[in-house]
């Protein structure tokens, strides 16, 4: 998305699950790197990377549940 | 058309190479598909493994990954009496028989051998389909190479007195030791002396127990002799059995194949093995990544640490070997 455009309120839960989505590509990026350190014994860098991966997991989990709760009543806002 | 079919259980022990405990999964279907020909027909190899897993007694069940797959079995001295029975009988024997002897030898318990005797899980012991005895895994059916001969030589019937002739001088049956089983094979009928090659083979061979043990005892002279000096070609059935110990006493791999050789093939495996395993520790690494186990993941980097080393290891005591 373009840094200029102003965020389109309506599509803000896409927005995050777009971002969810890149989040979610990130965890299987990291899976074969850790592979990779794996083979090259870097036990220290896959010990980061998983505390990176328990971060990341944290805000998936937060923004999936803001989706879950914000998005059900805007729906039931404009039924309204 | 009836053909000798390992049960699935016995398939799996046919693929564990002795002294192997475990394996990838991979590699297991790999060599399972080799065995096709003794596989039931219908099976792929992977199910025959799925199904195996889940027999009650399996002689396998699945390693700390779902990749690796492993042996149940647990040594112990009441199996290695039925393993040596069996084996000094060179015959196959059913559980009834082997629970006798083993009450005549033994201290043991009718009830402590039902619960200890669990031939499922013993690699060294196989059963055929619709044969409830026991054969051994060290043992090569010679039904094919029988049958060959029988056909490559036109000839419809075999008395089984011949076969001892037969085995040894015609066909010159591997070192290994070898059994036929003509009662578990469409290809053949057994009638009192003789065994017939059964010409419309879709019929069912079902002949008495005495006249199939009497055929069986007799190749098993045969290879025997096969095995041992020409000597003692001329000698009784008990003879050979005496023969056949002194070998078992001797030696436990085939004897005239050169003992470094065996070893360095085993190396080989040994390196292979190790090899392999490394190759699948990625898919594990992933599934402890997922679980965020740590530990698990230094577990195994330190597995991969020794095996890396072994590999190294064997590899050069091979080229320093070699370089001598």
């Amino acid at each position: 998305m373009n840094r200029e455009e102003p965020i389109c309120i309506e599509m803000r839960f896409d927005l995050i699950r777009k971002i969810i989505s890149d989040y979610q590509a990130l965890l299987k990026h990291m899976e074969t790197e850790v592979v990779e350190l794996f083979a090259t014994n870097q036990l220290e860098a896959i010990s980061i990377c998983l505390e990176e991966k328990k971060r990341v997991e944290v805000v998936i989990i937060k923004l999936q549940h803001f989706v879950d709760k914000w998005e059900a009543r805007s729906e039931m806002g404009i039924d309204y | 058309m009836k053909r000798p079919t390992y049960t699935i259980g016995s398939c799996i022990k046919k693929v564990f190479r002795p002294g192997e405990r475990s394996l990838p999964r991979t590699e297991i279907i790999m060599r399972l598909e080799q065995l096709s020909s003794y596989l039931p027909a219908s099976k792929s190899a992977e199910e025959s493994l799925n199904e195996a897993l889940q027999l009650p007694d399996s002689p396998v069940q699945a390693g700390r990954s779902e990749a690796i797959v492993e042996l149940t079995y647990q040594p112990h001295q009441l199996v290695d009496k039925a393993f040596q029975f069996v084996r000094r009988a060179h015959s196959p024997k059913n559980m009834d028989q082997i629970m006798r002897e083993l009450r005549k030898h033994t201290n043991f318990s009718w009830n402590q051998i039902t619960r200890l005797l669990t031939l499922d899980k013993d690699p060294r012991f196989v059963q055929y389909e619709g044969d409830e005895r026991w054969y051994l895994a060290e043992w090569n059916l010679a039904n094919d190479k029988i049958f060959e001969y029988l056909v490559k030589n036109g000839k419809d019937k075999l008395s089984i007195r011949s076969l001892f002739h037969l085995v040894e001088q015609e066909i010159k049956l591997s070192e290994k030791e070898s059994i036929f089983a003509p009662e578990l094979d469409d290809r053949f009928i057994v009638q009192g002396e003789n065994i017939y090659v059964n010409v419309a083979s879709n019929k069912h061979s079902e002949q008495p127990e005495k006249e199939i043990s009497t055929a069986i005892a007799e190749v098993a002279s045969t290879e025997a002799v096969v095995e041992a000096k020409q000597e003692v070609k001329e000698h009784q059935t008990e003879q050979f059995i005496h023969v056949q110990e002194e070998k078992i006493m001797n030696s436990t791999v085939s004897v005239n194949k050169p003992v470094l050789k065996e070893v360095e093939q085993l190396l080989g495996q040994a390196v292979s093995l190790l090899d392999q395993r490394n190759e699948h520790m990625s898919g594990e690494v992933i599934s402890h990544f997922q679980e965020s186990n740590m530990d698990a993941i230094e577990t195994l980097m330190n597995e991969k640490h020794k095996n890396e080393q072994l590999v190294e290891a064997i590899k050069n005591i091979v080229s320093s070997v070699d370089a001598e």
